[in-house]
């Protein structure tokens, strides 16, 4: 039989690079580097419980989701901004993009194996982390309530895939360095959308409110996903709020892929 | 043996029109110039020859042809359509010049990742893996790692991803370089098994007897600049009058068989053998006389008689002694 082939599809092509992806980070000794420290908070966490006969389930709380934050940012960061740097600077890029393709569906494939592996991560982290809460923390565990805990999970890793589109979107014409500088930028700006609107309102000018209000809808607004008060002070989530907010970070994460594969396409490589 | 035949009767399968490409490069990301106005054809079925030194712009224009850049002027159409358009890049296969690659992956899980992108099937896929993997001698190597692999391997598994989708072009950046002899040998004879089969090839080198073993049409690029274009056997005949260099024995010096001056005789140079000498002469005209000489010669016996082709280098080096 003669292979006949077709110019081949978005989704076929996208998941070839995803898969190719999804194993290439996970032999990335960086991502294990990550899951260590990330443990070793954790671990840290179970000691401080321990130590302090009150609040422990407020100190492993905070520390535990702390621990999982910490991975969670770190691997979408990391391995967001270096995919495509990484396939640059080895020209494996090349041939890939001379077979009849067209760049945007490549960087979406990348981006669809950063997603995986920080699913997996996260996935990985959040189960060690409410096991470790519930054989410490016995009966107390239910202060919290699941839904609570599982709501604020998922909406971490909506949150960690979003910093992952950030950094897949300025790495599309970029360096890793500077894809991973800007991206903590915009992340730190989107985590204080809401003080930038207020800055901007504490000023007389109409210029310059527009400007702070104009900053605060230009980036992801990060305060979306940040819900560590209801996790420590046991306060219910919404399941409609969780649809909602997730909702608001999956069109961000479309939005940049396809600017960054629009930019790639212009790229000189 | 395979024979290639070029039908030049037929529409170039690739056409380079006016191809001009610059880069940013420095502090202020002013252009540089790395092609001016490319132009030639390459004919279907043929093997194209694309040869200049390093930093000539030959990979730049490879890039351009696979489509991997876009030109900053001019075309370059493969049967017609532009190779920045995916059906174009449906039918060429290319290998870089260092072949990189995801060293994480196996050789057929390589063939899976390279076959998806080129529009096959997954069945289609593992169809064709362990047909190309032969093909290139690679069989062996299907479940290794890339990382495992050596130069040669992983040149051979390069150019097995480049034809797993049937290209009608396969275009291959520097296919022998780094290679000892026999990976040379290997990779030379396989390019003219692909050939051969029906495809055309286009494959760019600094090393002028690869170009000249296999090259039925060749280009030659220096400093962005086609210097030259046309079939392989323009070439040789432009390298100057056609020489053959004959050893005799029992000839101790030049003298017992030339009278007078020897570049009037059209003796390019000789040396001294041990039982005998090396004489290489210089047109046709020279060449009867001088051997009915030697045959004349009682003590005298032919060793043998061979002829010089010019070479491409000798073509490099007259252009440049044109241009001073």
């Amino acid at each position: 039989m003669k292979a006949s082939p077709a110019v081949p599809g978005g989704y076929q092509v996208s998941m070839a690079v995803a898969r190719v992806t999804f194993f290439e980070i996970l032999r990335e000794r960086v991502l294990y580097n990550i899951v260590v420290v990330s443990a070793l908070v954790l671990i840290a966490s179970v000691l401080a419980a321990q130590i302090s006969n009150a609040m422990t389930g407020r100190v492993l709380s905070d520390l535990g989701w702390g621990a999982l934050l910490l991975s969670c940012f770190a691997v979408a960061l990391s391995q967001g901004a270096s995919c495509i740097a990484r396939e640059v600077e080895r020209r494996t890029i090349l041939v890939a993009l001379a077979k009849p393709i067209h760049r945007q569906q490549w960087l979406l494939g990348k981006y669809l194996g950063v997603v995986a592996v920080v699913t997996l991560n996260a996935l990985l982290l959040s189960l060690v982390t409410l096991g470790v809460s519930f054989q410490m923390l016995g009966e107390d565990f239910w202060f919290v309530p699941l839904g609570t805990r599982v709501g604020a999970c998922f909406l971490l890793l909506v949150q960690s895939w979003l910093i992952a589109g950030l950094a897949i979107f300025f790495s599309s014409f970029s360096t890793a360095t500077l894809s991973a500088v800007l991206s903590v930028g915009i992340y730190f700006v989107g985590s204080s959308a809401s003080q930038i609107r207020w800055l901007g309102l504490q000023s007389d000018g109409l210029a310059v409110r527009w400007f702070f209000e104009l900053v605060s809808w230009l980036v992801p607004n990060f305060e979306f996903f940040q819900v560590s008060r209801q996790l420590t002070y046991g306060l219910p989530l919404e399941l409609g709020m969780i649809a909602g907010r997730s909702i608001y970070g999956f069109i961000w994460c479309a939005l940049l892929v396809l600017l960054g594969g629009m930019l790639l396409q212009k790229r000189e490589l | 043996m395979f024979s290639v035949i070029p039908d030049s009767d037929r529409d170039p399968i690739l056409r380079v029109q006016s191809v001009s490409q610059s880069f940013r490069a420095g502090f202020l990301l002013k252009r540089t110039q790395v092609l001016r106005e490319v132009s030639f054809d390459v004919q279907a079925r043929s093997i194209f020859g694309f040869l200049g030194p390093n930093g000539a712009g030959k990979t730049t224009l490879i890039h351009l042809i696979t489509g991997v850049r876009r030109p900053i002027s001019g075309r370059v159409l493969f049967r017609g359509v532009s190779t920045q358009d995916p059906r174009a890049r449906l039918h060429i296969g290319y290998l870089p010049e260092r072949p990189y690659f995801h060293e994480h992956l196996t050789g057929e899980g390589f063939l899976r990742y390279f076959g998806a992108l080129s529009g096959l099937s997954s069945a289609q896929i593992e169809l064709k893996i362990p047909q190309v993997l032969e093909s290139v001698g690679m069989a062996r190597a299907r479940k290794l790692e890339l990382r495992a692999f050596s130069k040669g391997m992983l040149q051979r598994i390069g150019i097995a991803q480049a034809i797993l989708h049937d290209p009608e072009l396969l275009v291959l950046d520097e296919p022998m370089s780094g290679l000892d002899p026999v990976g040379r040998k290997e990779i030379r004879e396989l390019i003219l098994r692909l050939a051969a089969e029906g495809r055309t090839v286009f494959f760019s080198s600094h090393v002028i007897p690869d170009v000249e073993a296999i090259c039925d049409q060749v280009a030659v690029i220096e400093k962005g600049t086609i210097r030259a274009c046309g079939p392989i056997s323009g070439f040789l005949d432009r390298g100057g009058p056609a020489r053959v260099e004959v050893a005799l024995d029992g000839v101790s010096s030049l003298e017992d068989l030339v009278d007078g001056e020897p570049t009037a005789r059209g003796i390019a140079h000789w040396r001294p053998m041990a039982q005998g000498v090396r004489v290489v002469i210089e047109g046709q005209e020279h060449l009867k006389p001088f051997l009915a000489r030697a045959l004349a010669k009682q003590d005298a016996s032919i060793l043998w008689v061979n002829p010089i082709r010019p070479t491409l280098e000798d073509l490099f080096d007259s252009g440049r002694g044109a241009e001073k």
